[in-house]
C-alpha cells in the first residue's frame, strides 16, 4: 500500500511566479488498484506522479510505501518499486538501440557491472515476451528502436516496465500522442497487462469513457485537490454525463479542449 | 586519442573539453617518470589514472555545481596546465633521450631489422586494436549498454534505476584516462613532453570522429569504433600532407574548414543543437 499524505507543492515560492499546485493531495493506494485521474490541464495530474515516482520532492508532505517513508528517496532508486511511462513514446526507449538492447537494459534494475549482457537465452526469452505483443517484433530483435512506430514503441516500454514487476505503475496519458488505431491497441495491452501481472496502476487519461471502463477507482483532481474519489459499484454506474455534471459543477476551470474531449 | 573523444561526445553527449589538458597530462607524467627511472609502463599506468582524476573532476564539477560542461572541462583543463608544469618540475618540457621507452623497447624487439620504423607502425596498430577491442566489450556489457542509452535518452536511464551522474562520472574518467595514455605515448614516439602538446586535441579528435562517421555509416559498436579509428588515421594524414605540401602556418584553418564541411554533411546532434533552435 503506498500513501500520500498531505502532500503539498509550490513552484517558485516566494517569487511573484508562485505556482501552488498541489494543495494537500491524500491518497491511498491499496495493492491491486488500478486507478484512473482526470482532471483538466493544470490540475496537478503530472505534478502529483512527479512526486510519486521522485521527479520532484514535494514542498511538504509525506509518501508511504507501507510504512516506510520514501518521500526524499532519489528517483533513480524508487525506479525499482514505481514504473513509470510518459506521453511521450521516445522517452520510454534508446532509439539508437536495438530491441534487444533496449529490453537487456530495462530488465535489470539498479547499478550494473561489467558482465556481458546478451546471450541466445536471453534472446529467446525476449522474443516470447514479444510476441505476447502481437505486433510481430519478435522477429525485429536486431532491429533499431527509432525504426518502430510510437505504437509499438510505447508497446514496447509497457511491456519492459509491467516485466520489471513494479509495486506501483503510472501512466501519464501514454496513448495520447499516438494515432487512434495504435492507442487502442496500447490501451487494450495495458489493461490485459495490469490483469495477468496484477499490477497497481494510475493511469491519467483525458478520455472520459477511458476513465470509466478502466479501473476499479477514479479519482478527479482539480486545483491542486483531489475532489472526487470513487470506486466498486459507484464506479461501474458512471456514466460519461454524470461525470461531465461533476466537471461543471466544480465551476468551469475547464479549457475548450477538455470540453471538446468530454463529448467524446 | 580519438577513441576517448569519442566516448564523451558520441557516446555520453557530452563535449569534453578536458582532452585538452589531459593529453599533455599523460605525455608530462610519463616523460618525468621515465626520466625518473620508472618503466614506461608503470609511467603509462600513472598516465591513466591521471586522466580518471581530471575526467571524474571535469564531471564533478558539471553535476555537484551544475556548471555546463564546457565549461566544467575549460576549467579543469586551466588547472590543468599549472598541474602540468608542476609535473614536470616547473618547467615546460622534458626530453626523454637516451631513455628506455616502449619505443626502443620495440625496436629491440626484433634487432637488425631494415626498417624499424615498420615495427613501431605495427606495434601501435596493435596497441590501438586492443584498445578498441576492450571498447567494443566494454559496450556490450551491462554498464556500457547502460551508458549508451545515457547519451541516448538521458531520462532512460533514470528508470533503469541507475544514478546518472556515477554514469556520467565513470564515463568521463576513462575517456580522459585513454586520452592521458595516448598522451604518454605520444610523448615517447616524439621524445619529450611537452605542456603545450594537447593543443587542438579536441579538435582533432572531433575530426577523426567526424571524417569517420561521414566514410561508415554502419551503425554497429564494431564499426563505430572502427570508423573512429579510420577517421584519426586519414586525419593525420591530411594534416601530415598539408604540413609537407602547404604552408604550416595554415593548417589550423584547414582542420576548422574540414570539421565545417564534416559537420555540414554528419548528423552531430549536441553541436548543432543550437543552430537549429
Ligand atoms: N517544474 C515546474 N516548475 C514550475 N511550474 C511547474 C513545474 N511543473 C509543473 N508546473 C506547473 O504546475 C501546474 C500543473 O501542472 P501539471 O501537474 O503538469 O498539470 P496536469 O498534468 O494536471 O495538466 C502548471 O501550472 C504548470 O505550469
Ligand atoms: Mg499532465
Amino acid at each position: 500500500m503506498i500513501r500520500l499524505e498531505d502532500i503539498k507543492q509550490v513552484f517558485n515560492p516566494r517569487t511573484i511566479n508562485e505556482n501552488i499546485v498541489l494543495r494537500g493531495v491524500n491518497l491511498r493506494i491499496n495493492a491491486g488498484d488500478f486507478i484512473t485521474v482526470i482532471g483538466s490541464n493544470g490540475a496537478g495530474k503530472t505534478t502529483m506522479f512527479n512526486v510519486l515516482s521522485g521527479a520532484i520532492i514535494p514542498t511538504s508532505g509525506k509518501i508511504l510505501v507501507g510504512d516506510r517513508d520514501i518521500t526524499k528517496v532519489p528517483e533513480h532508486k524508487r525506479a525499482k518499486m514505481i514504473g513509470r511511462i510518459y506521453q511521450n513514446p521516445l522517452l520510454g526507449t534508446a532509439g539508437n538501440m536495438s530491441l534487444e538492447e533496449n529490453m537487456v537494459l530495462c530488465s535489470k534494475k539498479g547499478f550494473r557491472g561489467l558482465k556481458i549482457s546478451l546471450n541466445n537465452e536471453l534472446r529467446g526469452n525476449f522474443a516470447e515476451e514479444l510476441k505476447t505483443l502481437g505486433m510481430g517484433l519478435e522477429n525485429r530483435l536486431k532491429d533499431r528502436v527509432g525504426l518502430l512506430s510510437g505504437g509499438q514503441r510505447q508497446a514496447l516500454t509497457l511491456l519492459t516496465t509491467v516485466l520489471s514487476r513494479p509495486e506501483l505503475l503510472l501512466l501519464d496519458e501514454h496513448t495520447a500522442a499516438l494515432d487512434p488505431g495504435n492507442a487502442e491497441a496500447v490501451m487494450t495491452l495495458t489493461r490485459r497487462f495490469v490483469e495477468e501481472y496484477h499490477i497497481t496502476a494510475m493511469m491519467v487519461t483525458h478520455n472520459m469513457q477511458q476513465a470509466i471502463n478502466y479501473g476499479n477507482r477514479l479519482i478527479m483532481l482539480d486545483k491542486g485537490r483531489i475532489i472526487l474519489d470513487i470506486s466498486g459499484k459507484e464506479k461501474s454506474e458512471l456514466t460519461v454525463s454524470a461525470l461531465v455534471a461533476k466537471f461543471k459543477a466544480i465551476g468551469s476551470t475547464m479549457q475548450n479542449n477538455d470540453e471538446a474531449l468530454l463529448e467524446q | 586519442m580519438a577513441l576517448g573523444v569519442f566516448i564523451t561526445f558520441r557516446i555520453l553527449d557530452f563535449p569534453d573539453m578536458t582532452v585538452d589538458g589531459s593529453f599533455p597530462m599523460g605525455a608530462v607524467i610519463v616523460a618525468s617518470m621515465v626520466v625518473g627511472g620508472f618503466h614506461f609502463s608503470t609511467a603509462l599506468f600513472v598516465a591513466f589514472i591521471g586522466g580518471l582524476l581530471a575526467g571524474s573532476v571535469t564531471a564533478l564539477i558539471h553535476i555537484k555545481l551544475k556548471v555546463h560542461n564546457l565549461l566544467a572541462g575549460i576549467l579543469t583543463l586551466t588547472m590543468l596546465y599549472s598541474i602540468n608544469i608542476r609535473i614536470l618540475g616547473n618547467k615546460s618540457n622534458q626530453a626523454l633521450l637516451n631513455k628506455d621507452t616502449v619505443i626502443t623497447w620495440v625496436d629491440g624487439l626484433i634487432k637488425n631489422l631494415p626498417h624499424p620504423q615498420m615495427m613501431e607502425v605495427l606495434f601501435f596498430f596493435i596497441v590501438v586494436m586492443v584498445v578498441k577491442s576492450l571498447l567494443d566489450l566494454f559496450f556490450r556489457t551491462d554498464m556500457g549498454l547502460a551508458m549508451i542509452s545515457m547519451g541516448d535518452n538521458p531520462k532512460m536511464v533514470t528508470t533503469l534505476g541507475i544514478n546518472g551522474s556515477v554514469m556520467k562520472i565513470i564515463g568521463v574518467s576513462i575517456a580522459n584516462g585513454l586520452v592521458a595514455v595516448s598522451g604518454g605515448f605520444a610523448a615517447m614516439y616524439l621524445g619529450f613532453g611537452d605542456i603545450n602538446l594537447g593543443q587542438g586535441i579536441i579538435v582533432s579528435g572531433l575530426a577523426s570522429v567526424m571524417i569517420g562517421e561521414f566514410i561508415i555509416r554502419k551503425d554497429t559498436m564494431f564499426f563505430q569504433t572502427f570508423r573512429v579509428i579510420l577517421g584519426c588515421t586519414i586525419y593525420k594524414a591530411v594534416m601530415y600532407v598539408g604540413r609537407i605540401y602547404g604552408e604550416p602556418n595554415d593548417l589550423k584553418l584547414w582542420t576548422g574548414l574540414l570539421l565545417i564541411a564534416c559537420l555540414a554533411f554528419t548528423k552531430f546532434p549536441i553541436l548543432k543543437k543550437r543552430a537549429k533552435a
